[in-house]
């Protein structure tokens, strides 16, 4: 059952378009992380499924209901923010109590409901505290009590972890971890609104990428990150960032390749429906190892720089032709000493994307209009 | 013959005293061109130590030392420090290139710096006409600016723009090499800290606990504060008992079982072996990228698996205790279902369950394992 769809939704405000043309469809136990929107595009957003506001074109239907048929405050939406307001004059259990209370209900039933939630998520001994008082880790715990307290079919997340300082990184990791569990969602449809690439991976069934108010993905986290629609999205996604290099393809008798830095990267045949004249070249720096000089079809390069981060050491070469590249590997992997080495690339791991539309080539069916010219140079050398 | 470069800055047991009674105490000599960072709590100390050096605050005894000079008796101006604050330092009355340029003589290098923090458009404008990230961006190019012997960052990172903050993680230490600074980063983050310092300075309890490179801090931590503070995901840690027969292992929870032989001990800590065994309690530290699948492995109950694009996270449920684990490859077997590990001896660590300190280091196969 769909819980919640956009049809085509647009939505203006002072002269400029917050959302244009938008369209998903959210089922039940779904979720979906939309990453990419400004501050006023998000805010639009979370009021069109609140109900605030209405759409300037298109529609929105919650349980099938259109939005505009129903109270905003009959929308079983639990919101969760990363700041919440008013904290300054409740104890935890009048916070997670205040949607009860304000629809007096008995006493008794809300003592039960919020033991219940609280037991759940570990906020029993916090209870008489001043919200204030609490960790992020508990903030966000008791803000997910109180948005579950009114059984919710849909909850929106604006970046719940946005509390967290870089220097409480290991509490954030380990909610990050906890969160889709913590939300009992598969009662319900998760919407999370986030900056961060990687809470989009661990979170969405799939993954919204907004760009400047449109649509310009939405798939699964291993469509958009192995097959991204173009290259801002290639980059927005994976840490370190993906490689780029612009290249002209070329051909000999042995197949289609791109000179890189006095090497060839071969593409694989399945690669050659859809390059381009002027192409750039994605290799996510995972994909990349660094090998001896004497391996066959590697390319020389330099080491320039070594780092760790989180549990990967990544490398910064510099090739030949002064490109720089960074190569990713586990920890374990022993370095060499000489800085003199060579690199390879997984053969399947090139995204090649249209240096002039800087679309990926692939994604869009026309793109075989490049087919025309390989065949043409295919032909030639016959 | 290369002479290695004469120590810059010495702080020779600078201490200030705290109202309780109890004292920060700082060592550490730091050489010219060297990058330090300090991670650590409390963060108050992190940033004690640098208003100290820089003149802000009168230590209650011990001497600092700039290229042999005493500069601990003189005033914050005489010290000719370069300083970064967290907070909006700007002069309201200057726009911000005024701003900028106040005491600042290399064109060239204002050019590389407000490229590097993006000021270029905004440089016409008054602090008050900006956002507070260009306000912020402009105290730290400010600092980059000054021609100094010492730069001090006290943590001027966390009001940047994410974005801003991402690229310099990258670019701000070719630049500060480029320019030979010397500097002392206060940042929270240790991403930032791994990817700019030398060495990383680790504090904790008023004291620096151990400065070395991040690579020797990841693999040989001196305790527990040093072992956690690096490493995103950070180390498991679980209370155990070694038990030492003609292998070394160890029992998680009810009955997963670890153990490998003596080779597998950095060389030099293997006498620590009797002393660790004979400990009733130990605390074992075990990094998650450690866990790696094996068949015939130990059985392990997956909780959570979030893949992330280049790894995957993994918290598992090894016989009752939780592990978090950094798969390098891509799988996605669903929460609810069992994979079989092992454990690479390499991100194996014990510590004393009382005082922190490291007992022993697990390291890697001479002979790595062939893909």
């Amino acid at each position: 059952m769909t819980a919640l769809a956009f049809h085509n939704v647009s939505k203006n405000h002072a002269g400029r378009n917050l959302l244009e043309d938008v369209s998903f469809e959210l089922a039940k136990g779904e979720s979906l992380a939309i990453i990419g929107a400004d501050a006023d595009s998000k805010a639009a957003l979370l009021d069109l499924i609140a109900g605030i506001e209405q759409p300037d074109q298109g529609s929105i239907s919650i349980h099938g209901q259109n939005s505009t048929e129903r109270a905003f405050d009959q929308y079983p939406i639990g919101l969760i923010e990363a700041f919440p307001p008013a904290l300054s004059h409740q104890s935890v259990f009048r916070f997670i109590a205040a949607p009860l209370i304000a629809k007096q209900q008995p006493k008794a039933e809300i003592h039960q409901a919020v033991t219940a939630f609280a037991g759940g998520l570990g906020l029993e001994p916090v209870l008489d505290q001043h919200p204030a008082t609490l960790t992020p880790t508990l903030k966000l715990r008791m803000m997910i009590a109180q948005a579950l307290i009114m059984r919710p079919e849909l909850i929106l997340l604006d970046n719940p972890l946005a509390a967290f300082t870089a220097d409480d990184a290991a509490n954030a990791l380990a909610m990050r971890l906890d969160l889709p569990n913590l939300l009992q969602a598969d009662q319900s449809a998760a919407i999370y609104l986030t900056d961060d690439d990687r809470q989009a991976m661990a979170w969405g069934h799939r993954i919204l990428v907004l760009h400047e108010g449109r649509v310009a993905q939405i798939g699964t986290p291993m469509e958009i990150y192995r097959q991204p629609a173009n290259l801002h999205i290639a980059r927005l996604f994976g840490n370190p960032t993906i490689n780029l290099l612009p290249a002209s393809p070329a051909i000999d008798s042995s197949g289609v390749y791109i000179n890189l830095a006095g090497g060839r990267l071969r593409l694989p045949p399945h690669y050659y429906t859809h390059i381009a004249k002027e192409c750039i070249v994605g290799i996510r720096p995972e994909h990349l190892s660094i090998v001896t000089r004497q391996t066959q079809g590697a390319i020389h390069a330099q080491i320039s720089a070594q780092t760790l981060l989180d549990e990967k050491s990544i490398t910064t070469l510099l090739t030949r032709d002064h490109h720089q590249i960074i190569v990713s590997q586990p920890t374990q992997h022993p370095l060499p000493e000489d800085p003199n080495i060579a690199f390879v690339a997984e053969t399947d791991a090139f995204l090649l994307f249209d240096a002039k539309l800087s679309t990926r080539l692939g994604h869009d069916k026309e793109d075989s209009r490049y087919v025309d010219w390989l065949a043409e140079r295919l032909a030639k050398m016959e | 013959m290369i002479m290695a470069p004469p120590d810059h800055l010495i702080l020779d047991s600078i201490a200030k005293t705290r109202p309780d009674g109890s004292s920060d105490i700082f060592d550490l000599t730091v050489k010219a061109g060297e990058i330090i960072a300090l991670l650590g709590t409390p963060a108050e100390s992190k940033a004690l130590m640098l208003r100290l050096i820089a003149g802000f605050e009168i230590p209650s005894s011990g001497t600092i030392l700039l290229d042999g000079q005493r500069i601990d008796t003189l005033p914050p101006e005489q010290r000719g420090i370069a300083m970064a604050a967290s907070h909006d330092t700007l002069f309201p009355a200057l726009n911000l290139r005024d701003n900028l340029t106040f005491k600042a003589k290399s064109s060239r290098r204002r050019d590389a710096v407000t490229r590097m923090m993006r000021l270029d458009q905004t440089l016409n404008q008054y602090p008050h006409q900006v956002a507070r990230s260009d306000r912020q961006s402009t105290v730290l190019a400010r600092a980059l600016l000054r021609p100094a012997p010492l730069h001090l960052f006290n943590n001027p990172f966390d009001d940047l723009s994410p974005a801003l903050r991402l690229s310099l993680r990258r670019s701000l230490k070719p630049f500060l090499r480029e320019h030979e600074i010397t500097a002392i980063i206060n940042t929270g983050d240790q991403a930032e800290a791994t990817a700019w310092a030398d060495r990383i300075a680790i504090l904790a309890d008023g004291v620096i606990r151990q400065c070395d490179t991040p690579a020797a801090l990841r693999a040989q931590p001196v305790d527990l504060a040093a072992a956690t503070l690096i490493g995103m995901p950070p180390m498991n840690i679980y209370p155990a008992r070694l038990d030492v027969a003609d292998r070394i292992g160890f029992t998680l929870g009810k009955r997963i079982r670890f153990d490998f032989d003596m080779s597998a001990l950095v060389p030099t800590m293997r006498g620590a072996l009797a002393h660790a065994a004979r400990q009733s309690n130990v605390l074992i530290g075990i990094r998650p990228d450690a866990f790696q699948r094996a068949e015939n492995g130990l059985n392990a109950h997956i909780n959570v698996n979030q893949w992330l694009g280049d790894v995957t996270h993994l918290v598992l449920n090894l016989g009752g205790e939780m592990a978090i684990m950094v798969d390098h490859q891509a799988h996605h077997d669903r929460p609810g279902s069992s994979i079989q590990i092992t454990m690479n001896p390499a991100g194996f660590h014990v510590f004393d369950a009382t005082s922190g300190k490291a007992l022993l280091h697990g390291h890697a196969p001479t002979e790595p394992p062939s893909p």
